[in-house]
């Protein structure tokens, strides 16, 4: 099989960091770059630091990755923590390491074995923790799904797709659960988390052990096992709300 | 002259969990509804909080109830820390609360103005002026229980030479310094949770602090 190398250098005038480029098959060792580009396939050696790294190929890198921008529209596999300014992802990204960023676009795939630290979180796509146990994030969108094994912690959480937790907290969880797309065929209807803790809590299509909020409202397609209210209460007529505590005001839906 | 061996211990107990032992000990709990109900905070402030490192995880012990799962914090320590929040929130932000209130042991920080002689020497003794909240903890603990117990200056300042290393990496929270005399010279050993070190008698235990009460005494203390 022909292989083909082609590794470009552009020593940028106001940078003295190289720009690298992998058009066909390539290893870069450890170390810092400006722009790192793989079209190709690559691999980076150890830790690597780039101003912005820029996936269409695959890339492996054996050590974490520090970037202020990192897009990948292929496939990439790192084998440390990953730090960027900002991540966008319309392929595939496994980071076995945790992950800490400004803000990150999933719309593609993501696993991450361990914890996440973010301050705006948007996922479209289906973003997996499985080492870690927390995600925390000022700011959370889930239009696709998010799966951990432990805590998502938010000052507002936005879902319109499924959320697979043990435990969501926050200020504001918004969780409307439907069936669309995709995910139809392969999860099923409803997110279910054990617990649910918020300031303002607004559910549809959720099933939860426990929900203890202030502000609460449980949608159609809601099954809560014990919830706990100390402000304004409103169940719609399609949920189901086994046990009910707290010095809630019960408003008709 | 005579080969000294130093020997700084850091140790583990492995009869039972820090947990555990912090659970049987700390039996006066507080549940978080009554936190929040106590204190008028928020279910988001509280998450908010502990996200920014302001309330150590350390502090929200889970404990099974009839209700499935229940959170408990330490009364004492969660009432005073929400109050200090509540506090200082309108004139810091949130990043400079968390320096303050709930330091790394790495974490940078300057030594208030001491008469003691011994906080006065740290800089010199660690070759630079930066010094951070494990070793400025463990200084102001030492040099207490220096003057309580007579322990002489050179002992001190070797001892803190020798400890300075270990305490790398070590966090704040939940983390005792138990100092001992073992013939002439003076030990220090740290240990997690509420579990205490055993030794046998021909040991001479001159006192223990956790670093994170030094560093809040240290705080505290008049300028």
């Amino acid at each position: 099989m022909l292989m083909t190398l082609c590794i470009s250098f552009h020593n940028r005038k106001d940078n003295i960091m190289n720009d690298i480029r992998i058009d066909g098959t390539g290893t870069i060792g450890a170390g810092e770059y400006g722009l790192v580009k793989v079209d190709g396939v690559g691999r980076c050696k150890g830790d690597l630091r780039a101003e912005s790294v820029h996936v269409d190929g695959i890339f492996r890198c054996r050590g974490g990755i520090h970037t202020r921008r990192l897009d990948c529209d292929g496939v990439v596999r790192m084998h440390g923590p990953l730090q960027a300014g900002w991540i966008g992802i319309d392929g595939m990204l496994r980071v076995e390491g945790s992950l800490t960023t400004e803000a990150m676009e999933c719309d593609g795939m993501l696993t991450v074995y361990g914890d996440v630290k973010a301050r705006e979180l948007d996922v479209d796509g289906l973003m997996t923790v499985r080492g870690g146990t927390k995600i925390e994030a000022t700011k959370i969108t889930c239009e696709g799904m998010i799966r951990l094994n432990g805590e998502i912690s938010a000052d507002s959480i936005e879902a319109d797709g499924f959320i697979r937790a043990k435990e969501i907290v926050g200020e504001t969880v918004r969780i409307k659960s439907r069936r669309f797309g995709l995910f139809a065929f392969v999860m099923r209807r409803s997110s279910r988390i054990p617990l649910i803790e918020a300031t303002t809590i607004e559910l549809q299509g959720v099933r939860a052990e426990t929900v203890n909020g202030q502000d609460v409202t449980i949608g159609r397609g809601c099954r809560i096992e014990r919830l706990d209210c100390s402000g304004n209460l409103r169940i719609a007529r399609g949920a189901k709300v086994k046990t009910l505590t707290g010095g809630y005001t019960l408003h008709k839906e | 002259m005579s080969k000294q061996c130093y020997v700084v211990h850091v140790a583990e107990t492995k009869h039972c969990s820090a947990k555990e032992v912090r659970m049987e000990q700390e039996t006066d709990l507080i549940s978080k509804k009554d936190l929040l109900s106590e204190t008028g905070i928020s279910y988001g402030q509280l998450y908010r909080w502990k996200r920014e490192r302001l309330i150590p995880e350390e502090w929200f012990i889970k404990q099974a109830s009839f209700t499935g799962q229940e959170t408990f914090f330490p009364r004492e320590k969660i009432l005073k820390r929400v109050q200090e929040i509540l506090a200082l929130k309108e004139r810091h932000s949130l990043d400079e609360l968390a320096g303050m209130l709930s330091p790394d042991a790495a974490t940078s920080m300057g030594i208030p103005a001491s008469d003691d002689p011994l906080l006065a020497r740290l800089p010199a003794l660690l070759g630079r002026d930066a010094v951070s909240a494990g070793e400025a903890a463990f200084t102001w603990g030492l040099a207490q229980i220096g003057r309580l117990e007579h322990v002489p200056q050179k002992s001190l300042e070797d001892l803190v030479k020798r400890t300075i290393p270990v305490l790398v990496g070590l966090k704040l929270v939940d983390t005792v310094c138990t100092v001992y005399r073992l013939g002439s010279t003076w030990h220090a050993v740290f240990t997690r949770g509420s579990t205490r070190p055993l030794f046998d008698s021909g040991v001479t235990v001159s006192g223990s602090f956790t670093l994170e009460e030094a560093i809040s005494d240290m705080r505290a203390s008049p300028c």
